[in-house]
């Protein structure tokens, strides 16, 4: 198998008043691609630092990071900016659309970041009617459920086909069912595009139909 | 619980609130500081004004008859008053009209005052040069003189220049400047001042007393002004007293327009506090959900954040008056400048104390609707569902205290104004504007949102033809709203022509305009308030110039030449060895006053003189005839008949004369056949002329020549007569352009004993005193548009504040932190340029009703203006949204997207 993803002795501390909190302490793991991996662990465990370091939204204090054959850890910024646009795609637990913008436009968005635009212009449509959000196009985010908008988050993160999928607690605002459907969306999206997914969640139902669970405690993987 | 607990978390919460409490206090400070500059400023210029009343009036009581002035003869009553001790002095003064040449080669022309050795009667004028000057002392010498601030400028002159003056019925005479007079009112006087003896040397001509001042023993001067009027029904006479009220009133008016500026920029500020706390406020809804829930009862709430409003109203005010004393010395300097007066630049304690006021004031009124929203949402909706009631379901109590806070904007304009009804009617007429302009904007806002990538590209490219032929049309016609067109082609052709990356920023500034329609209609008309008075300011200068050339172009004279009848033959002669002289026309002017009309001697019963103002104006248009060569069917360009018949060949020799429409009203009610009895200035003639027709000149039809000819409209030999040698040959000249200058010098050279006008240096002149009226209406427009700028700011942090979740996103997708700075400059270029859009109309409008109303002339508005405001406006939204959104952009995506 191909590994999607490497994590090698990442460690992440910050500094709070002359004082250095460490948060990750020397966490490494691999994913294969194709692969789907929970990460679980208590509240201030970690997980979405990690997430963010991951995905390329923060940097490590040491240790590396590679992503698709490419060392993140220490890329100046607009390599990182770049890097996220063609190689992560991510879900958070708030959804965080853009309020202004239709579901189909939220959805074009990854597609409009300059020097990547994509010719295909049906593309967006193609992936929300893939989530089931084909009659949804035109609505904002505020006329869309909780469910309907986290699929169009699932939909956005997709749509420029980023090998990785980080999603930090995708179904935290959801009730089970939509839950559910939700990962059996993404299980269904993963089977199709080949997709490597980390995903971070506090329910066990979830974690047990990934292919496999990280258990995080204290900055480490347990 | 301590007692330490409420400053501290007043403190606190200001200090949390970062950016948004500086934000705040910045607002509070623009305001505070444009009321402290502009009344520090007008302070200052009305206490040079006052300082000097009476010698700026000449003495205890001023005799004012420049329209129509006195001849020796009429002076003899003053040492008859004198005798009898009814006045303790006199001191009359002549004048001449005279030219020199400035130091820049152009002929310059002004008033020369004659004085005689009783002058000055009021104690010393203001000097500029040398400080603490005397008149007499000055003037000691036999060629010496002393001119004012302004006429120094226009010549280009200090102390101890020499200078060759030229006046009608002289030789031309070099002079020595021995002092520069600041000038005592806003009327921009050239004027020299010289002795009786220089007088004499200057000029052979009878004199013309264009000013009597009077000193009264007991210092009660109201019966001696009362005797003055009997005797000089057409003159102004006005006491030390009623002087003094005349200055305090025009600058009253200064004071009250300054004020009315600071108001609105303090309005417009306000603006940008109510954001701001409501801004401070929301965010911490969380917070007071969990206050309430503990206990604390609304009260507290209201002690609370009105705490925090206080600080930062204080903040603010201390901030706004330190800027605002910096500023004042600027915008004082600029008003001195402008008004060519000697302003000594003095700060007032209690103003310095109302700006810390003001800013409190101002705080609390715009603080108010965020603090009562606050404090009374439930917690439970809150703290349950994590958001409050829409806005709606509270309409009564927003709609209540909107009126508060009405009611206390009132309270502070008034306590600054110091008139309620006028402080009624700005925050009534701001409010009903700001409202009407927030519906236009949001209409606009509204119609931007719908503008969208027409289905066919053929049919989107059509329309894009139209707008453009429109906009050559718009540029070829010189319209006004070439710069509202070429903003409406630049979106459209954006619409139509990006795909892509390259459209997303400006659908995304759409949305987000749309998003929060109410803020960004606020943020639109604060912006608009300044934009536009940058507009107006911009129009009216520019429309006036336009005009004062199109005046010019219409006229056709552009050299006028005056001299006495002894002197005319040579003045013709020098005229035909002129090359560029293409037209020429001569008029016989001379000067007269009215003393009987059908028999019956004027009295202040008749003339209806008060004393002030404009109550010499129907004496003004009895002060003079022009002679016209009726014998051959001359007339005065640009009049209409409106009674009676014009003059023809079957007038010549006789006293019939035309005469100005307005002498038809009071206080003489002229009509057809009446006689009139006048006597001539200089000589003292008298003579009686017959009214056969009443003419009306309208504004815009008078030729800049017509300034030298005098209203009353007769025979050429009539004029001659009543003047003899004291008659004013008035040759006016077309002269080709290129030869101007040389041939304006040449004449003056030919012929010293004649004046020598160039018009085209009169409208520069005139360009000048625009120019510096400019700088005035610039400064103090700065201060409004500065307000409208930080009111911009204002709504761009505070956006980035409320969106850095969203900014984070876009960074996370891929986004580079230039990209999203892209988005929120294409958002606010678009606020700047539909500010600067409405601004357009807003001023084609003003301009329209000034050009109707108060300059009875269509003043043109300039499209280069347009568009300049348009680009202007937008460029300086850009500016401020790069300043106020540079450092929010670089927020870090994953703080934002995990706390905000």
């Amino acid at each position: 198998m191909t590994v999607a993803l490497s994590v090698q002795s990442v460690c992440k501390s910050i500094s709070l008043r002359r004082e250095s909190i460490e948060i990750l302490r020397g966490v490494t793991f691999e994913l294969d691609r194709g692969e789907m991996v929970a990460l679980m662990g208590p509240s201030g465990s970690g997980k979405s630092t990690l997430l963010g370091i991951v995905a390329g939204l923060d940097r490590p204090t040491s240790g590396q990071v590679t992503v698709a054959g490419t060392e993140i850890g220490y890329l100046p910024e607009r390599a990182l900016a770049s890097f996220r646009a063609d190689n992560v795609g991510m879900v958070f637990q708030a959804y965080n659309l853009i309020p202004t913008l239709t579901a189909l436009e939220n959805v074009q968005l990854p597609l409009l970041v300059p020097g990547r635009d994509s010719r295909d212009g049906e593309r967006a449509q193609r992936v929300l009617e893939e989530v089931g959000l084909g009659h949804r196009l035109g609505h904002r985010p505020a006329q869309l459920s909780g469910g309907e908008q986290q699929r169009v988050a699932v939909a956005r993160a997709l749509v420029s086909e980023p090998p990785l999928i980080i999603a930090d607690e995708p179904t935290g605002n959801l009730d089970s069912d939509t839950g559910n459907a939700l990962i059996d969306l993404l299980l269904d999206l993963r089977a199709r595009h080949h997709t490597t997914i980390l995903l971070a969640t506090h329910n066990s139902a979830v974690a047990e139909r990934s292919d496999r669970t990280l258990h995080m405690r204290d900055g480490r993987i347990q | 619980m301590s007692v330490l607990f409420w400053p501290n978390y007043v403190v606190r919460s200001m200090w949390r609130g970062g950016s948004r409490t500086l934000v705040a206090v910045i607002c509070v400070a623009v305001g505070s500081a444009g009321v402290v500059a502009l009344q520090t400023a007008s302070l200052s210029l009305q206490a040079a004004l006052i300082s000097n009343v009476r010698a700026a009036n000449g003495g205890d009581i001023s005799i004012a008859t420049q329209g129509s002035p006195l001849a020796r003869s009429d002076l003899r009553v003053f040492p008859r008053l004198e005798a009898r001790r009814q006045i303790a002095g006199w001191a009359a003064v002549a004048s001449a009209p005279a030219t020199s040449v400035g130091a820049n080669g152009t002929l310059v022309p002004f008033d020369v005052d004659i004085v005689g050795p009783s002058y000055p009667l009021g104690g010393q004028p203001t000097f500029v040069r040398p400080q603490n000057g005397s008149v007499r002392a000055l003037l000691r010498g036999p060629r010496d003189v002393l001119v004012t601030s302004v006429l120094a400028d226009e010549l280009g002159i200090g102390l101890g220049s020499r200078l060759l003056v030229n006046a009608i019925g002289g030789h031309g005479l070099a002079v020595t400047v021995r002092g520069i007079l600041a000038e005592t009112d806003f009327s921009h006087a050239s004027v020299m001042t010289m002795t009786e003896r220089t007088g004499a040397a200057l000029t052979k001509r009878p004199r013309r007393y264009t000013a009597v001042y009077v000193n009264v023993p007991s210092g009660n001067s109201g019966p001696v002004a009362a005797r003055l009027r009997n005797l000089f029904p057409v003159a102004t006479i006005q006491t030390v007293q009623q002087s003094l009220d005349e200055t305090k009133a025009e600058t009253h008016d200064f004071q009250q327009f300054m004020l009315l500026v600071a108001l609105l920029a303090l309005l417009t500020a306000g603006i940008g506090t109510f954001n701001a706390m409501q801004s401070l406020l929301v965010r911490r809804r969380l917070e007071i959900a969990m206050l309430k829930a503990i206990g604390f009862r609304q009260g507290a709430l209201y002690a609370l954040f009105g705490g925090e409003a206080i600080a930062i109203g204080v903040a603010g005010g201390i901030a706004g008056t330190l800027i605002g004393v910096l500023v004042s010395r600027t915008v004082t300097d600029v008003l001195a400048q402008a008004m060519a007066l000697q302003v000594p630049y003095a700060l007032d304690g209690g103003t310095l104390l109302e700006g810390v006021a003001v800013g409190l004031g101002s705080t609390f009124a715009f603080a108010l609707l965020p603090i009562v929203r606050a404090a009374d949402f439930r917690p439970i909706e809150m703290l349950r569902y994590g958001e409050e009631l829409p806005a709606g379901a509270r309409l009564p109590q927003t709609l209540l205290v909107a009126a508060t806070v009405l009611v206390l904007f009132v309270i502070l304009s008034a306590t600054l104004l110091g008139d309620p009804v006028l402080a009624l009617q700005l925050v009534l007429g701001s409010t009903a504007a700001l409202i009407v302009l927030g519906l236009v904007f949001a209409g606009a806002i509204h119609g931007l949102g719908l503008v969208r990538a027409p289905r066919s590209q053929p049919a989107g490219w059509s329309v894009a033809v139209v707008l453009l032929a429109l906009t050559v049309l718009a540029g070829l016609g010189r319209s006004p709203f070439l710069g509202i067109l070429l903003l409406i082609d630049a979106l459209w052709l954006a619409v139509l022509s990006l795909t892509g990356s390259r459209l997303l920023p400006l659908t995304v500034a759409v949305r987000s305009l749309q998003r929060r329609p109410v803020r960004t209609s606020v943020t639109l008309v604060a912006f608009f308030i300044g934009v536009l008075s940058m507009a107006l300011s911009l129009t009216i200068a520019r429309g006036l110039q336009t005009e004062i050339s199109a005046a010019l172009a219409r006229n056709g004279t552009n050299l006028v030449l005056i001299t006495d009848p002894a002197g005319s033959a040579s003045a013709s002669r020098a005229v035909r060895r002129l090359e560029g002289v293409r037209t020429a026309a001569t008029q016989v002017v001379v000067s007269t006053r009215p003393i009987a009309i059908n028999g019956a001697p004027l009295t202040v019963a008749s003339s209806g003189s008060g004393g002030s103002g404009d109550a010499d104006r129907p004496g003004r248009l009895l002060g003079g005839i022009t002679g016209l060569d009726v014998q051959h069917g001359e007339t005065v360009a640009g009049i209409t008949l409106v009674a009676g018949r014009l003059l023809g060949p079957r007038d010549s020799g006789t006293n019939h004369v035309l005469l100005n429409s307005a002498l038809r009203a009071g206080p003489f009610f002229l009509k057809l056949g009446d006689s009139v009895r006048v006597k001539e200035a200089g000589s003292g003639r008298t003579g009686g002329v017959r009214v056969v027709g009443f003419y009306r000149r309208p504004f815009r039809r008078r030729g800049f020549s017509s300034f030298f000819l005098s209203p009353i409209l007769g025979d050429r030999r009539l004029a001659l007569r009543l003047g003899g040698p004291d008659a004013q040959v008035v040759m006016s000249l077309g002269i080709n352009p290129d030869l101007l200058a040389h041939d304006a010098t040449s004449l003056q050279n030919a012929v010293p004993g004649a004046l020598v006008i160039d018009i085209g240096n009169l409208t520069a002149i005139i360009d000048r005193i625009l120019g510096e009226l400019l700088d005035v209406l610039a400064v103090i427009t700065a201060i409004a548009l500065g307000a409208g700028i930080a009111v911009v700011g204002n709504g761009v942090a505070l956006a980035m504040l409320e969106r850095r979740r969203e900014i984070a996103l876009y960074k996370s997708i891929g986004f580079r932190p230039g990209d999203v700075l892209r988005f929120v400059l294409v958002e606010n270029a678009l606020v700047g340029g539909l500010a600067g859009a409405l601004a357009i109309l807003g001023a084609a409008l003003a301009l329209d009703l000034i050009s109707h109303f108060a300059l009875q002339t269509a003043v043109p508005f300039d499209p280069e203006v347009s568009v300049f405001v348009v680009l202007a406006a937008a460029l300086l939204a850009v500016l401020t949204a790069y300043v106020a959104g540079r450092r929010p952009i670089r927020v870090r995506p994953l703080e934002a997207l995990r706390n905000d």
